[in-house]
């Protein structure tokens, strides 16, 4: 399915946003190869959702976004949801609505396509997320990784070669969300460009090639995902230092643990 | 466990014998007696006058109760939120004491459709005041709150309206009885008034059947999916208020149709909106004739007030949907 090469890719140059007088993204640069998983990481309000809604197209920002090399805000809104889908972390679909119908609305904007080819799309968005055997169940009975897989099959089933994904893995179990990375690396293989927000740095080794590092709104480091998940920047963003015996692992500070353990050898 | 489809197989066939039984029921239930060779085609001519006025109002709430619901993503909204009803309300009003108290005035417009005109009026300030105020408002919370408040204000101003005109008898019964609503005496030209605009906002609605399934999801996922909300949003907000404008302007205030009806299909048809409008515009017109029906069997002297019947039906139920809906954990 998903194979665009016309100019791969997505390109985000001095992308900057603010929320009345206060500054979210400061000229974020940075590039999203079209094949590859490319993760955003950053500690809790680094502003890695609202790069990703600018992305989407779903908030107004300065500078520009290519994708597939257009200017993808002068995309109309059907357009755009032809060629970018998104996936929130949480969906605010709170109703019983059957799953085949679900992922329907993938289609919502192919509406003169015959019922033939939205059948196909939507089968093959099913089989290729594995959820085809939930076509019949109300989504409001799905667990959270269910729900979360049954919205990428939507993101799917809507065509577009570029996926914008929040956290897709945040709800997962340890077995879905090894599914779920295997998923997303077979889309890559099959030319998607991902941009996914990830939390967990080992999935950032686990699925994606490419990472883009957010401090404070700004890029701090970006490159090959493994560099970027051990390099300095990680550890002084977070705070926290690198277990280098342990693979990629991490712990606080000396100076935290010795609180740690002062506030255990009090209780 | 029966599957979707004979789930809807099921209701639409619950749908039409409620329908057959309660235009059957309208048309033989009455003070008068069909069998009579003299009168017996008249009355015939007012009760069918009384059944197609009645479903034509209940369907026209029906279906702006599931846009509105389907707007707000809350199946607890009525179509009266938006303040246009109560905008109708008082436009009806104050056409019944313009119109009863000004000859000058009344010759402009037939009688039988000055309150029907005022209804439309009313609605469409009601409505340009709404649309006014929450022009720039992202999501649903400004125009709620709008809503509210329009509706205060109106319901305030129709009762001013209400304590005026007791001045005068007649013209007091008048307005009682417009504002307790009711089918009485309606006729095929209150039907032409208001059917075409009711078949049109019927259209609108199905026309929006999936981009209301993918606001079912929030404004912003159902951006990312192609649906520019706004366009849709107002649009919606217009043919809410014209159907309830067409409803009240037949049958006066009558509440609860539009929040009953679709909350009690939904367990039956589904969520989705394609099954969900047409039997909401069946059931809210089903419902109303009902309704109509039991306001003639009523054990008083005259008939019940059609408000008062829908308001007595419609609370107890739409209670019994609230409660086995937290009982099965099912947001119903």
């Amino acid at each position: 399915m998903i194979v665009d090469r016309a100019g791969a890719g997505l390109s985000a140059r001095a992308v900057t946003v603010s929320f009345g007088a206060t500054p979210i993204l400061h000229s974020v640069d940075f590039d999203a190869p079209a094949g590859a998983v490319t993760a955003l990481i950053g500690p809790n309000g680094s502003g890695k959702t609202t790069l990703l809604r600018c992305l989407a197209g779903l908030l107004e920002c300065e500078g520009t976004i290519q994708i597939g090399g257009e200017d993808s805000r002068r995309w109309s809104r059907q357009e755009h949801a032809q060629r970018v889908a998104y996936v929130p972390q949480r969906t605010l679909l709170d109703t019983p609505l059957p799953v085949l119908s679900v992922v329907g609305q993938g289609r919502f904007t192919r509406g003169r396509e015959s019922s033939t080819e939205r059948r196909e799309a939507v089968d093959r968005a099913l089989e290729v997320t594995g959820v085809a055997a939930l076509v019949d169940r109300a989504f409001t009975t799905l667990s959270g990784g269910e729900r979360q897989r049954v919205l990428l099959a939507r993101a799917l089933a809507t065509g577009a070669t570029t996926l914008l994904l929040d956290e897709p893995t945040s709800a997962q179990d340890i077995s879905q969300s090894l599914l779920m990375a295997r998923t997303l690396r077979g889309l890559a293989t099959a030319d998607a460009t991902i941009v996914m927000v990830v939390h967990d740095l080992r999935e950032v080794r686990q699925i994606a090639d490419h990472a883009v590092l957010l401090d404070g709104g700004a890029v701090s480091v970006s490159g090959p995902a493994h560099r970027v998940a051990a390099a300095p920047p990680v550890r002084s963003v977070f705070g926290v230092e690198l277990l280098e015996k342990a693979g990629l692992d991490f712990r606080l500070p000396a100076a935290e643990e010795c609180t740690e353990r002062a506030l255990e050898s009090e209780q | 466990m029966s599957t979707p489809r004979q789930q809807l197989a099921l209701a639409w066939a619950l749908l039409t014998l409620l329908t057959v039984g309660g235009a059957a029921a309208s048309l033989q239930i009455g003070a008068g007696d069909l069998a009579d060779s003299g009168l017996g085609p008249m009355f015939l001519r007012l009760r069918a006058g009384r059944l197609f006025t009645s479903f034509v109002a209940g369907a026209a709430l029906g279906t702006a109760g599931v846009l509105v619901q389907g707007l707000f993503r809350n199946p607890l909204a009525s179509p009266s939120v938006l303040g246009t009803t109560a905008g109708a309300s008082f436009g009806g009003t104050a056409a019944l004491v313009a119109f009863g108290s000004s000859g000058a005035v009344a010759s402009v417009v037939p009688p039988e459709l000055q309150v029907p005109v005022g209804c439309f009026v009313g609605a469409l300030v009601a409505l340009l005041v709404l649309l006014t105020v929450t022009r720039r408002a992202v999501g649903s919370l400004a125009l709620l709150l709008t809503g509210f408040v329009l509706s205060s204000l109106f319901l305030s101003a129709s009762s001013l309206l209400v304590s005026l005109s007791q001045e005068t008898w007649q013209l007091g019964r008048a307005v009682i009885a417009f504002t307790l609503g009711g089918v009485d005496g309606k006729g095929a030209r209150h039907v032409g008034l208001a059917l075409p605009i009711v078949l049109a906002g019927l259209g609108a609605a199905w026309g929006w059947r999936h981009h209301l399934d993918l606001l079912l999801s929030g404004d912003e996922e159902a951006t990312s999916l192609g649906v520019r909300v706004p366009v849709v949003r107002l649009w919606v907000i217009v043919w809410v208020s014209a159907l309830t404008a067409a409803a009240v302007s037949i049958g006066g205030s009558v509440g609860f149709v539009g929040l009953v009806v679709p909350h009690a299909l939904r367990p039956i048809v589904g969520h989705g909106h394609a099954a969900l409008i047409p039997a909401a515009f069946v059931g809210g017109g089903a419902f109303l004739v009902w309704a109509d029906v039991l306001a003639r069997l009523a054990p008083t002297q005259g008939e019940l007030p059609l408000g008062v019947v829908t308001g007595f039906i419609g609370a107890p139920l739409f209670l019994g949907l609230l409660i086995a809906g937290n009982r099965s954990g099912v947001n119903a």
